[in-house]
């Protein structure tokens, strides 16, 4: 936690540096972890919009593993999992988590670090 | 305030904790947004046994959750689905198998054993079917159980557009009532049938014994006449006197039996007409018993009258036809030496006819079966035989068809019988 908080103080300045498409994060090889109840509702969902996502504009560099909490319940404590379905980038570094089933397409390219940045 | 002098502060232990705890706040106020806003549809809770996921379901889902319950449950119409191996039930079918929720629902083949065994084999054959061909079924089922229903189950194919076909979705509708209504209702109507059709089979058999009866009958005149004739024209032939009143004798008996098969075939069918008259009971008694003397007096019989005038509505003919009856019988039940004695009473309104005798004597059985058709209780006593067994049969009929009642009773074997009748002194109207 103590290496996470400088990072996260100083990303608000990097915006500003990359200032062309595509984004900072963009050209980086991303990991992905889906936490998910079974396949149905938003936990299927969440999955189909981040894959249409990262098919977008990360493609062939990223993984996505998808871990069910209905079957492995116990694996919640590794990312602080309290509601399903969230997102979780493991990498780049720092690592993000976004709630909900990722339909709100702006919203997630945000939290991911993936927008083109305007001036 | 604290987090920007925080940040800029070389790393220390007390704004470490500070900063997580404050990821912390943010963390759970976007957790609880997402899960106030309805972003998410699960959450992890810590339960004893370790961590466990809960569905969430916001006010609107859980509103329409429980219509469609209601609306199920007013309906009697349950919903399942049979998809990876795994099926599911609304509360409903719980309701209609009668089966405990907390059982949750069955594995498919437990489910086919749900019902009768017709049933079962037809519902997992179209199972089968359907997950083979993808097509869709309705069946009327009956449930297993000696308190069984009827349900209406239709099914249709899962398809999910990446695998096919994956399974089955349907409905069960409870038939129950109106299955039973029907049942009902098809009983009823074949019990009217059959009402109608037993009526018009008696009404034919009387309709034959009546006509039988009467052709039987007719030719006895011509011939008793006949044998009158011949009677006179014998003189004193004895040999011949002595056949022609053996013919008499029995032509008269197949007389008396042939009427008796008339008057119980009329009984039967309702078409027994009275001629009703005023008459004297007391002197209809003293009449049929002043000509049963010489028979009493063969069989050593005391016969005994004890009557005074009333007037009463009656047919004269058929009412003196079960006093004989009634005395014929006490006669020849009545073993030498014994006594019948008759009495008659009236009160304002009614005539009783009673009848002892010294005889055999009946069982509570045999009272009961007494006024029976074709029913002989002592078929060892001598000319017991000669009767059809139709007499006390027609006796009833007779003081019935008069609104009156007759009636038996006895002490026992050997101990004597009493003849009771009794009859309305008006003719009823």
């Amino acid at each position: 936690m103590a290496i996470k908080r400088p990072n996260r103080a100083k990303s608000p300045p990097a915006p500003a540096l990359a200032a062309s498409p595509p984004s900072r994060a963009a050209g980086q090889k991303h990991s992905f972890r889906l936490y998910v109840a079974g396949q149905t509702g938003r936990s299927a969902l969440a999955l189909q919009n981040l894959q249409a996502i990262c098919d977008e504009l990360l493609a062939g560099r990223y993984t996505i593993e998808v871990v069910d909490l209905l079957k492995h319940p116990e694996l919640a404590s590794t990312d602080e999992i309290i509601a399903i379905p969230t997102l979780v980038r493991r990498h780049p570094k720092p690592f993000r988590k976004i709630l909900g089933d990722l339909s709100d397409r702006s919203r997630v390219l945000v939290g991911l670090d993936l927008l083109e940045h305007r001036p | 305030m604290t987090r920007p002098s925080g940040a800029k502060t070389p790393p220390s232990a007390v704004p470490q904790q500070r900063s997580l705890r404050w990821r912390q706040l943010v963390e759970a106020e976007a957790t609880l947004r997402a899960i106030r806003d309805g972003k998410v549809d699960h959450v992890v809770v810590n339960e004893p046994g370790g961590p466990a996921v809960a569905t969430l379901q916001n006010a609107r889902e859980r509103e329409l959750h429980r219509d469609l319950r209601e609306a199920q449950a007013l309906a009697k119409l349950g919903t399942w689905t049979y998809r990876g191996n795994l099926v599911t039930w609304s509360d409903q079918m719980y309701a209609l198998h009668q089966r405990d929720p907390a059982l949750g629902p069955p594995t498919l083949k437990e489910s086919f054993a749900l019902f009768s065994d017709a049933s079962a084999l037809r519902l997992e054959a179209a199972v089968n079917a359907a997950l083979q061909t993808g097509q869709g079924f309705e069946l009327d089922l009956e449930t297993a159980g000696k308190d069984s229903r009827w349900c209406h189950m239709k099914a249709e194919p899962i398809h999910s557009p990446t695998e096919g076909l994956t399974g089955l979705r349907g409905t069960a509708q409870d038939m129950t009532v109106s299955r039973k209504a029907e049942a009902e209702r098809e009983r009823l109507l074949f019990l009217d049938v059959e009402v109608g059709r037993l009526k018009g089979l008696n009404e034919m058999r009387s309709d034959f014994l009546n006509a039988a009866a009467h052709d039987l009958n007719n030719p006895l005149t011509p011939i008793l006449i006949e044998l009158a004739v011949m009677a006179q024209e014998a003189g004193a032939d004895v040999r011949r006197q002595a056949s022609i009143k053996l013919l008499h004798r029995n032509s008269k008996r197949l007389q008396v039996l042939i009427q008796d098969m008339l008057i119980s075939s009329r009984l039967q069918s309702g078409r027994m007409t009275l001629k009703y008259a005023s008459h004297d009971a007391c002197a209809l008694l003293q009449h049929a018993v002043h000509s049963f003397e010489s028979v009493a007096a063969a069989g050593d019989v005391r016969l005994a009258l004890e009557a005074e005038p009333c007037m009463v509505d009656m047919d004269e003919e058929r009412m003196g036809q079960v006093v004989y009856n009634l005395l014929s019988n006490g006669i020849k039940y009545t073993p030498p030496g014994g006594t019948l004695n008759v009495h008659l009473s009236a009160t304002k309104d009614k005539l009783r006819i009673d009848m002892t005798d010294s005889g055999l004597g009946m069982t509570p059985p045999q009272l009961e079966r007494l006024f029976q058709p074709f029913v002989r209780l002592h078929e060892n006593v001598p000319g017991a035989a000669k009767g059809t067994g139709l007499g006390l049969y027609i006796c009833k009929g007779l003081v019935e068809a008069h609104g009156g009642r007759i009636w038996a009773s006895s002490p026992g074997p050997g101990k004597g019988s009493t003849f009771n009748v009794e009859l309305p002194l008006r003719r009823p109207t």
